[in-house]
């Protein structure tokens, strides 16, 4: 982990904040644009096929997944585009920051199949 | 920023079109109602009545669809996609109510029902059992809005579910009869409306038209005084509406306020008004509700029987639905009039 940390502070040095944040937030807001859509495809369709939530909150948890992905590529591909002979790995970067976003998903989705949609129903 | 939109830019350019395509058929609603399963609740999770009886084997559940009001178009589609649900043209009264304006008129109808429930449900322990408190004085009448159209004259100034309280009508009469108001008004002109919600009092200009033509709908319910019943009720917030638990809701309250348990530890769901009288009233939906209540595994469902004043019954419906889904309907389905008769049926399981 702390090789990890140690590969934020190199890209810190090499790219500078204000060049990391930009590739995020340009990133954010590309995936934002297949979110969106993808928030109102599923909430329609939970309207419409309300009986097997369970099985669209594991998809959704899928989707999220897959736009994680998509966020991620997108802000590799900006931060080398910014600098293309960056020294550290990327992908090892990310990989790391994905399965922490993997975590982070499968609690909420856990967290609304065993409590929030039980509330929900009554 | 740059150097992504530098790269996205030739994906972009292909996928606008058909991105700006897919989000109007996401946001554009269109006048139709859409019926779908929903989900069983059991009633002693949203009405919990303060009385101790003996541990209840089985569970009482009423059965909720999700009625979509202006569906989109991608709805409207996919819709298709499920033999369980259904879509009908929305009726021209609903139209232009708000979201809002649904909600507030499905929560209206939950609360009637819950109270109509509770009088018919505590007039018949009372038979069985002395400790039930429940009497003349234990109810008291209101009017309340229950629908309003889009043609009312003044639309804005009276909201869905506020209590009537009188109308000051020729030669300053002043009405508290909702029945009479027609009687103390001249057409074209018009007279101040009082009217009471949970926050204030207050008045609104109204004409005859709006009365005869039925513009304001006015209903009369009745209401419990809860102080003035034993053993208390409370309802729990919840996010399901409409009348149609209004059966099984006063089966479950029975069931809470006499001795012996009437479930015999089976699953018991169903759906149908209840009237003031005990008599079980039509509800919609009831190819989903079938669905609903097949896809939960409930043991036993009970549905309005046929009531030749109506010209369409639940029960065959029903019936229809069952062959449709495959369900053996005998001693699965079963139909009544009364709550005397569906407390007769379970009383009547060995």
């Amino acid at each position: 982990m702390e090789k990890w940390f140690n590969s934020w502070i190199i890209l810190k040095k090499e790219l500078g904040i204000d060049e990391i944040l930009d590739g995020l937030f340009a990133s954010i807001f590309y995936s934002l644009l297949i979110t969106i859509p993808t928030i109102l495809i599923f909430g329609q369709i939970i309207t419409m096929y309300y009986y097997l939530l369970n099985l669209w909150v594991v998809l959704i948890m899928l989707v999220a997944l897959g736009i994680s992905m998509l966020q991620l590529l997108m802000w590799k591909k900006a931060l080398l585009a910014k600098k293309n002979d960056i020294s550290i790995n990327l992908n090892h970067l990310f990989i790391k920051l994905l399965m922490i976003y993997s975590v982070i998903i499968l609690i909420i989705g856990i967290l609304f199949i065993c409590v929030f949609i039980p509330m929900m129903q009554i | 920023m740059k150097e992504l939109s530098k790269i996205l830019w030739p994906t972009i350019r292909i996928l606008i079109i058909p991105y700006l395509i897919l989000m109007f058929l996401l946001v554009y609603r269109i006048d139709y109602l859409i019926y779908a399963p929903g989900g069983i609740t059991e009633v002693e999770s949203v009405i919990d009545i303060d009385y101790e009886v003996d541990d209840i084997d089985g569970s009482i559940s009423s059965t909720y669809i999700i009625s979509f009001k202006k569906p989109t178009f991608f709805q409207f589609v996919i819709n298709d996609f499920s033999k369980y649900n259904e879509v009908i043209i929305l009726p021209e009264y609903y139209r232009h109510y708000t979201d809002q304006e649904n909600r507030e008129i499905s929560y209206l109808q939950k609360l009637t029902s819950v109270d109509a429930a509770v009088i018919v449900a505590y007039s018949l322990a009372s038979e069985n059992n002395s400790d039930i408190i429940f009497n003349e004085s234990s109810t008291y009448h209101v009017v309340l809005i229950t629908g309003k159209s889009e043609d009312l004259s003044n639309y804005d100034a009276v909201g869905l579910g506020d209590e009537f309280i009188s109308m000051i009508g020729e030669n300053d009469t002043h009405v508290t009869d909702f029945n009479d108001l027609e009687d103390y008004m001249l057409e074209n002109e018009e007279y101040i409306f009082t009217f009471k919600n949970e926050e204030r009092e207050y008045q609104a200009l109204l004409s005859r038209e709006d009365i005869t033509n039925n513009e304001l709908i006015l209903t009369e319910y009745i209401l419990v005084d809860e102080q003035e019943i034993y053993p208390k009720f409370f309802e729990k917030d919840s996010n399901i509406g409409g009348p149609s638990g209004g059966l099984l809701q006063t089966l479950s309250i029975y069931n809470h306020l006499i001795k012996d348990d009437i479930t015999h530890g089976l699953k018991i769901a169903g759906t149908g008004t209840i009237r003031y009288d005990g008599s079980v009233g039509y509800v919609g939906g009831i190819k989903q509700k079938i669905a609903t209540a097949y896809i939960n595994e409930v043991d036993l469902f009970f549905i309005p029987d046929i009531d030749e004043r109506y010209s369409s019954h639940n029960y065959l419906e029903a019936l229809a639905a069952c062959e449709e889904f495959g369900i053996d309907p005998e001693g699965w389905l079963i139909p009544v009039s009364t709550i005397e008769d569906a407390i007769e049926y379970l009383e009547g399981i060995e």
